[in-house]
């Protein structure tokens, strides 16, 4: 018969409206502004009543559920003290009135202004307890958070680790346990803790919840830590739950090869085996995919117009992308001199596709600034070899297109060395021709001479 | 005078009296229901926002192919999707079951085939060994069959997807499934999804073309290229295999291209007017069209036109000019994604290997349809490769859904020839270029090649993969109609990071 309790103990955010209504109703009855206030009298005293009544239901069904749900003390205790006044200083208005206090006093007054004030703060602090405490500044504009000293939502980034430092690191400390902020905290913290079980220290975990411990270090594939989100999604016990976000599979994998090494909480990571491949998806990235991470302002739709005029397509590499993309496809005869028009968004340009169009040598020489170029396509244009050099100037450039060109081998080894280049396309090129008749550079990139075959075989053509 | 006054009365009192309670539930049924009609209609594209906004059109009202950067940074930015119509057999050419072998002609245990459903097997068949001789090949030592020779070369390029399930097990639903994440008619198709959430980058060219070869066209129809409720300028444009690409492209004789831009400009102001008068995206459609065969008139005929290539590629392909041949479409493919074209759609018909005869027997003619597209793929992976193209380029092939390890056995009797039945459990797709991580593969099956077994993924989960290479969140890339958004992946997919470099 347990559960009677429990249930009444979740009725608490369902009760607690009746003395609210209650009680308000009987205090607005005192402000009555009319001339004949005395006919409410019994009407304000019958309201106080049931609101005496109510206020205890409330605040019984409050503890109950304050036992039951695995609140933390810290958490609840204005409320609960509130809570207890606001029945306390109800059931001493209700005798002030019975004793036959006259109705118009001041002190009568008071004692209900006191009594609102009680239920205002307490009703407050139930909300906040349910919602969440940011229930109601959540929806304001992101100025007037940021004056009530809100910095928006804090985001928590989870398990991020550097690639030259990640070898001292623990692996609880400073693996697991990011992971398990990330990804479990948000219903497992002492203000809310879901299944009795708290994730915040080592000492939380190791208690376990209301179904025992998580952990077994004998047995990694009984410990419900690991077990529950291993669980199909749509298991009822699968951790998270199914509607809240999924942890990746490599977090899974490494919460699991920790409870597994027997989750002791003073190994490192070295200690446990874990080789650097593994932990690819946690390093910080200093660039996007292939793209330098820059902090150069987003330009404006005014400079772009005029190249866009021009019928250069220029667009961000992604939606909030400060680099650009600018392609000529559309433009044949965009010639060495039209290079000024991009002059103005030189740095900001990251891919640079000038292919079948009129540019040639002298063109070369103007990528010196251009400091986050990172692909250049000049295929079929009338580059040679001779300007090739300067593309050194490039820091960031990393694939080169010179396919249909007139740039051979020689031309090619002027980029041997350069730091990020990684690769040059010259299928159909002087430098094709000579890889064709055996004669091949050593480079630092990788060159794509192209030229491949798919010698006949012997039944090629046979028909079954 | 009084006696018309009279009648007049008269009439009016009838009036009244036949006005009665039920005239009014009436009257309130249909202009009720009309109020709720209204915001229905406008859902489905009907009195369009444009009349409300006051013609107040953006950018991309007045050019729906103009290019958009994705929300993240792409892998790829064009595709090449090789759609084997008919479904070919991933134990004849991927899959590899040796065990297969052993049981070759026995017949299927019952717990695999419990409770499951064929397309046209009937009680319990016969398992059929594999009918290729099978090998391991590059340094990734992935199994190809002999009936490949060339594309054995080039595995180290692609990422094999060994457990692709589908849930249609008849070809028309299962590729609209493949093709447009539903197997019912009215979504848009995956090139139609990316050519509306990237447009397209040559303003010459079709943002999204599509050339079938084998003789037929898919069972689908032409909805697996369809734009769905999409604009209908985002539909695959489809291209003759045969003669002239597009027909009409040389002007007639006499017309010269001013006079053709004069008509075509005329026809376009007419066309505006009706769309400043009735708001219907659609005629805007119709205007870009107008405009975009113009344009293409330019740049088609020497794109679609193989015959400028060097004697190299010809052979490089195996191409059969003059002909209708996935060869040829192969190359094709190539040059209009060197083109900027964004997504380039194949369909070869005649892999339906069901054994009823010489052309569909495994050992027979679906060899012949191996060797046919053995080289032209095999070239074209390489030849994008050296023209650097692989790199933003995303290449995807596969069919409808597998065969089964079982011999098909219509109507409950051996049947001359060997062949499978479609299987929906298990079947082999590839993928490679931008963002694939070459010479990997995902997925395995059990060991008669039935179901998967480890790493199976959903057709969702490929389209959820394709759009993430394109730097798409397939959750959020939406498009609102009905009242609701709607997904490519619907409610599903989940990227198979395992390919992904």
């Amino acid at each position: 018969m347990d559960f009677i309790f429990s249930l009444f103990g979740r009725f608490h955010p369902l009760l607690v409206h009746l003395p609210i209504g209650f009680l308000l109703i009987g205090i607005l009855f005192l402000f009555y502004p009319g001339k004949e206030k005395e006919v409410l009298f019994p009407a304000i005293r019958l309201a106080v009543f049931w609101g005496c009544w109510a206020s205890a239901l409330s605040v019984v069904s409050g503890l109950i559920l304050y036992n039951n749900e695995g609140y933390a003390f810290e958490t609840v205790k204005w409320h609960l003290v509130l809570g207890c006044l606001t029945l306390l200083s109800s059931i001493g208005f209700y005798l002030y009135l019975k004793a036959g206090n006259f109705l118009n006093s001041k002190k009568t007054r008071s004692f209900g202004l006191v009594l609102l004030m009680f239920i205002i703060l307490t009703g407050h602090l139930g909300g906040n307890l349910t919602h969440g405490e940011d229930y109601l500044i959540e929806v304001l504009p992101d100025a007037v958070q940021r004056l009530l000293g809100n910095s928006g939502r804090n985001e928590i980034s989870g398990l991020i680790l550097e690639k030259d430092s990640w070898k001292e690191s623990l692996f609880f400390e400073d693996a697991v346990l990011p992971i398990l902020s990330k990804n479990c905290n948000s219903c497992h913290n002492p203000k809310n803790k879901k299944g009795g079980l708290v994730m915040i220290t080592s000492g939380d975990i190791l208690k376990g919840g209301k179904n025992g411990p998580v952990i077994f270090s004998d047995n990694a594939s009984e410990s419900s830590l690991i077990h529950r989100m291993l669980l199909p999604k749509d298991d009822k016990d699968h951790m998270p739950p199914k509607e809240k976000r999924q942890p990746s599979k490599e977090e899974i994998m490494l919460v699991k090869h920790w409870v597994e090494s027997g989750a002791s909480f003073n190994i490192s990571l070295v200690e446990a085996g874990i080789e650097e491949e593994m932990l690819e998806s946690f390093f910080l990235q200093d660039k996007i995919g292939d793209f330098p991470l820059t902090d150069l302002p987003k330009l404006s739709e005014t400079v772009l117009q005029p190249i866009k005029a021009r019928g250069v397509l220029v667009e961000p590499l992604s939606l909030n992308s400060n680099l650009l993309k600018v392609v000529c496809l559309n433009v044949q005869d965009f010639k060495d001199q039209d290079w000024d028009l991009l002059e103005p968004i030189k740095r900001h340009i990251a891919i640079l596709d000038l292919s079948e169009t009129a540019v040639g040598n002298q063109l070369l020489t103007k990528f010196s600034a251009c400091e986050n170029l990172t692909i250049l396509k000049l295929n079929s244009t009338s580059v040679d070899g001779e300007n090739l050099g300067f593309l050194k100037e490039c820091k960031n450039l990393r694939k080169l297109y010179v396919n249909k060109t007139k740039v051979d081998q020689d031309a090619l080894s002027k980029l041997n060395g350069h730091a990020t280049l990684e690769s040059i396309f010259v299928f159909g090129t002087p430098a094709s021709i000579e890889k064709a008749k055996g004669r091949e550079i050593s480079h630092s990139a990788k060159i794509e001479y192209g030229g491949y075959e798919l010698p006949s075989l012997p039944n090629e053509n046979k028909l079954f | 005078m009084k006696g018309l006054e009279k009648i007049m009365n008269e009439l009016e009192i009838t009036r009244l009296e036949k006005l009665t309670r039920r005239h009014f539930m009436l009257d309130c049924v249909s202009k009720v229901g009309g109020l709720a009609f209204f915001p229905l209609l406008s859902s489905c594209g009907f009195g369009n926002r444009n009349e409300k906004a006051g013609l107040n059109l953006s950018e991309r009202d007045l050019n729906p192919l103009s290019p958009l950067p994705s929300p993240f940074i792409p892998k790829a930015k064009s595709v090449i999707y090789l759609h084997m119509a008919g479904a070919p057999s991933q134990l004849e050419l991927f899959d590899f079951k040796p065990e297969l072998i052993k049981y070759h002609d026995q017949p299927c245990p019952e717990s695999l085939i419990k409770g499951k459903k064929f397309a046209f097997i009937r009680g319990v068949p016969n398992l059929l060994g594999p009918q290729a001789q099978f090998q391991q090949h590059g340094q990734s030592g992935a199994w190809v069959s002999d009936y490949l020779p060339h594309f054995s070369k080039i595995v180290d390029e692609v990422a094999f997807l060994k457990a692709v399930h589908t849930d249609q097990f008849n070809h028309g639903p299962a590729q609209l499934f493949m093709q447009t994440g539903s197997p019912r008619l009215g979504r848009p198709s995956l090139g139609s999804w990316v050519t509306y959430g990237l447009g397209t980058e040559n303003q010459n060219l079709p943002g999204f073309v599509v050339l079938t070869s084998g003789g037929k066209t898919p069972d689908a129809g032409k909805s697996v290229w369809g734009s769905g409720f999409l604009p209908s300028v985002y539909q695959g444009v489809q291209c003759r295999s045969k003669g002239d690409p597009v027909l009409y492209l040389k002007d007639p004789e006499g017309i010269s291209r001013d006079l053709k831009k004069k008509i075509i400009s005329t026809i376009n102001e007419i066309n505006q007017e009706e769309f400043e008068h009735y708001g219907d995206p659609e005629i805007l459609a119709r205007i870009n069209q107008y405009e975009m065969a113009y344009r293409m008139q330019i740049e088609v005929p020497e794109v679609m036109n193989i015959n400028d290539e060097p004697d190299y590629i010809h052979e490089l392909y195996g191409t059969k000019p003059g002909q209708e041949a996935f060869s040829n479409n192969c190359l094709l493919a190539r040059k209009l994604i060197e083109k900027g074209v964004r997504f380039v759609q194949l369909y070869d018909w005649g892999w339906d290997s069901h054994g009823t005869d010489h052309s569909t027997a495994l050992d027979l003619g679906f060899r012949n349809k191996c060797t046919e597209i053995d080289r032209p793929i095999a070239a074209l992976i390489l030849d994008l490769k050296q023209r650097g193209l692989l790199e933003d380029t995303l290449v995807v092939w596969g069919g409808e859904f597998g065969r089964t390890p079982m011999q098909e056995n219509r109507e409950g009797k051996t049947m001359g020839y060997k062949g499978r039945d479609h299987h929906v459990d298990a079947f082999t797709m590839w993928m490679a270029g931008g963002g694939i991580k070459n010479g990997s593969s995902f997925g395995q099956t059990d060991e008669l090649g039935f179901s998967g077994i480890e790493g199976r993924v959903s057709v969702h989960d490929i389209h959820a993969t394709i759009l993430h290479i394109l730097g798409f969140d397939h959750e959020k890339f939406t498009y609102d109609f009905q009242g609701r958004p709607f997904r490519l992946t619907d409610v599903e997919g989940e990227i198979i990071k395992e390919i992904l470099a």
